[in-house]
């Protein structure tokens, strides 16, 4: 076990950033927490780093087995990279990345040489070799954000924590410095927690997402599961896009969108889960999850709507449509597609989702098609 | 001249031109044009840009004579005055026991108010800049309380704290402690009077410059002095030596305060004073003079001094 906090909880004030927050994290895995601005995650980092201390009450923070929560931050072995990367303004890239070495007491401080050697080493391995002797200010942002990262693995820390790593970056740098960052790891096997409000960053970089929301972990898994499974409606709406319609679970295995005669019918599976029908349901398609035809389908979940915009300019062909009924959504489709079955403003296609999510009381419900 | 693709901006280079290169977003230039057309283009833009021939040079006039009569024909006019009696006299002024005596009263008060200052400006701007707790703001107002109030009511109020119709001048003088006309109290004035320089300079930087860096040493395991040595006092060394350096030249020169404390006598006199009771005088009517160019010459340095960090924090920045 690489780090494993648990029933953390902190207030500020009359905020709660963080609610009863339990999370385990593998030796040499790489997770992210993924979440908007105010979810609390930079908050769990912050703790689990020891910056900040959490409520009374709270459970324990082990690294590697040991509990760290009453050690002092600079005892805890955690290297750790600032939003802002923090370096020392006023000394060199050489001394901002040795700093760690030199302000080990005398007993377990390593020789002059030795410090030398490990810094340079560091410096070859975030490729600034040249620029020892710069100053911060003399650096790119996505250089200086390395030599922040170098600077915090030079002490050989236990854990290595990132605080939104690539947030300041543009967004060219940002995807370089991701997948360098992501090889990296592979090398050094470190186990790492990042904090990013991006969900590419996070699908992409991470072997793990914690999505949080509100001061709690919505959802922990691999960036599959959480992409394609989604727990609950939060990971849902925040992950990719998404249509999201209201609707009521109706009986007979059906989900109904809209209110009027021409609602759409959805047949639903597995009528034991959930809340008893009718009850409201929130059902979400993605864009990419339609299949557009000029026909009525035989597929009883298929249901009439109009083009309103093409957008056509991207890989694929972003298509917002209103339904019959009155809801409006996005389909996404191939330019092929859009040639072969020539979509223009104001036609009318027959829709049928390929797959869909239906939650209600924010409890997922089994749906299959047809 | 120019190499292709290159501006010819030489003697051009100024804001304006800046701006306009980048709004304009015209780098490269194309090959048919010279240098010679970019310059006239040039002009237009300046001529466009700035006031006329005849307001900009009014107002240079206006503001060079004003300094001229304000502050250079005054200092002219101490060092004309100190030698107006000759060179002997001159010296024979300022090699008077006297004015040696008023020389060191003057810095020691200073050396002392300096270390003084600098000490607490450091942990007053460090725990008003760092952190936020209740009551903070009322603190920040506090400090400026010397501003705000004129030097000689600072010296009528350590009168009274200290002279012996309080409780504390009565157990002083019972103690055979002298605080009033004596060293102690024209040290004690000086600091009073001085006390905010330092920790002005050092409140605005040290909260520009937030936490993190500490943040970031406390978490490679620095400790609590080796943070402050290696870090937090770097960070705010020129503003620091700016506050220093402003608070010397306020000790120097402080009249109204001391004036007060030291009383009348020739052993507490600081220059000012010294200055202020031979220029009453009948003696020599060089002698002020000459002693005021000793002040002179030290706020120059001062000044000297102060230009110098002035560009090195400008070029930091």
């Amino acid at each position: 076990m690489g780090i494993e906090v648990r029933n953390i909880s902190k207030s500020f004030g009359e905020f709660k950033a963080l609610d009863d927050v339990s999370i385990k994290i593998d030796s040499g895995e790489l997770v992210a927490l993924l979440g908007p601005s105010g979810s609390g995650k930079t908050t769990l980092l912050r703790i689990i780093a020891g910056l900040e201390v959490p409520d009374p009450g709270s459970g324990p923070i082990y690294f590697h087995g040991h509990d760290v929560a009453d050690q002092r931050v600079g005892d805890r072995g955690v290297g750790f990279v600032f939003q802002h990367y923090a370096l020392f303004r006023h000394m060199t890239v050489y001394n901002n990345i040795a700093f760690g070495l030199t302000v080990k007491p005398r007993k377990i401080r390593p020789s002059k040489n030795e410090i030398q050697q490990r810094v340079r080493k560091l410096l070859h391995m975030i490729q600034l070799d040249n620029l020892a002797d710069r100053y911060p200010s003399q650096l790119s942002g996505g250089q200086r954000q390395r030599v922040a990262l170098a600077r915090a693995l030079a002490v050989e820390p236990q854990v290595l924590l990132l605080d939104e790593p690539f947030g300041a970056l543009d967004a060219k740098v940002r995807v370089e410095l991701r997948s360098w960052l992501r090889h990296l790891h592979d090398e050094i096997h470190l186990t790492s927690v990042f904090v990013t409000h991006d969900q590419d960053e996070a699908l992409e970089l991470a072997d793990r997402v914690a999505v949080m929301n509100n001061g709690k972990i919505e959802q922990i898994g691999t960036p599959d599961e959480v992409f394609h499974n989604p727990a609950t409606v939060f990971v849902m709406n925040f992950l990719g896009q998404v249509n999201q319609f209201h609707g009521r679970l109706l009986d007979k295995g059906r989900v109904r969108i809209g209110q009027h005669d021409n609602a759409i019918d959805m047949a639903r599976q597995n009528q034991n889960s959930g809340p008893e029908d009718p009850s409201s349901a929130m059902i979400f398609v993605r864009p990419h999850d339609f299949d557009i035809s000029e026909n009525v389908s035989e597929n009883s979940m298929s249901f009439p709507a109009r083009v309103l915009r093409v957008h056509s300019a991207g890989n694929r062909v972003r298509v917002e449509m209103i339904a019959e009924s009155g809801e409006t959504l996005v389909a996404e489709t191939t330019h092929q597609e859009r040639e072969h079955l020539q979509i223009e403003e104001g036609k009318m296609y027959y829709m049928t989702p390929r797959s869909l999510k239906v939650f209600a009381n924010n409890v997922k419900q089994d749906i299959i098609a047809g | 001249m120019c190499r292709q693709g290159e501006w010819p901006v030489r003697g051009y280079q100024g804001k304006n031109t800046e701006k306009y290169l980048r709004a304009e977003k015209v780098n490269p230039i194309p090959k048919s044009v010279t240098a010679s057309d970019y310059r006239t283009h040039f002009r237009a833009v300046k001529e466009a840009t700035t006031e006329p021939f005849l307001v900009r040079y009014a107002l240079i006039t206006v503001a060079l004579l004003f300094m001229a009569i304000f502050l250079l024909f005054p200092l002219v006019c101490i060092f004309y005055e100190a030698f107006a009696g000759g060179v002997e006299m001159f010296w024979k002024a300022i090699a008077d026991p006297h004015a040696l005596s008023a020389l060191k009263m003057t810095l020691i008060a200073t050396v002392v108010s300096l270390v003084a200052n600098v000490i607490f400006g450091l942990a007053a701007a460090w725990c008003l800049g760092k952190f936020n707790f209740w009551g903070k703001s009322f603190l920040i107002s506090l400090i400026d309380i010397p501003f705000t109030i004129s030097p000689v009511i600072a010296g009528l109020l350590f009168v009274f704290l200290f002279g012996t119709q309080s409780a504390l001048g009565t157990w002083l003088q019972a103690h055979h402690i002298r605080i009033l006309f004596a060293l102690p109290g024209v040290v004690l004035a000086t600091v009073f009077v001085t006390f905010p320089f330092v920790v002005r300079e050092l409140i605005p930087v040290m909260q520009a410059q937030g936490t993190e860096e500490e943040q970031a040493a406390r978490v490679l395991g620095a400790r609590g002095w080796h943070i402050f040595w290696r870090v937090t006092l770097p960070n705010v060394r020129w503003a620091l030596l700016y506050g220093v350096i402003l608070c010397n030249a306020r000790a120097m020169g402080e009249f109204g305060a001391v004036v007060v404390v030291a009383g009348n006598s020739v052993k507490t006199n600081t220059l000012p004073l010294h200055i202020n009771v031979l220029y009453q005088g009948f003696a020599n009517p060089s002698a002020p003079f000459a002693v005021a160019t000793l002040l002179a010459v030290m706020a120059i340095s001062t000044l000297v001094v102060k230009t110098i960090i002035e560009t090195k924090l400008g070029q930091e920045e």
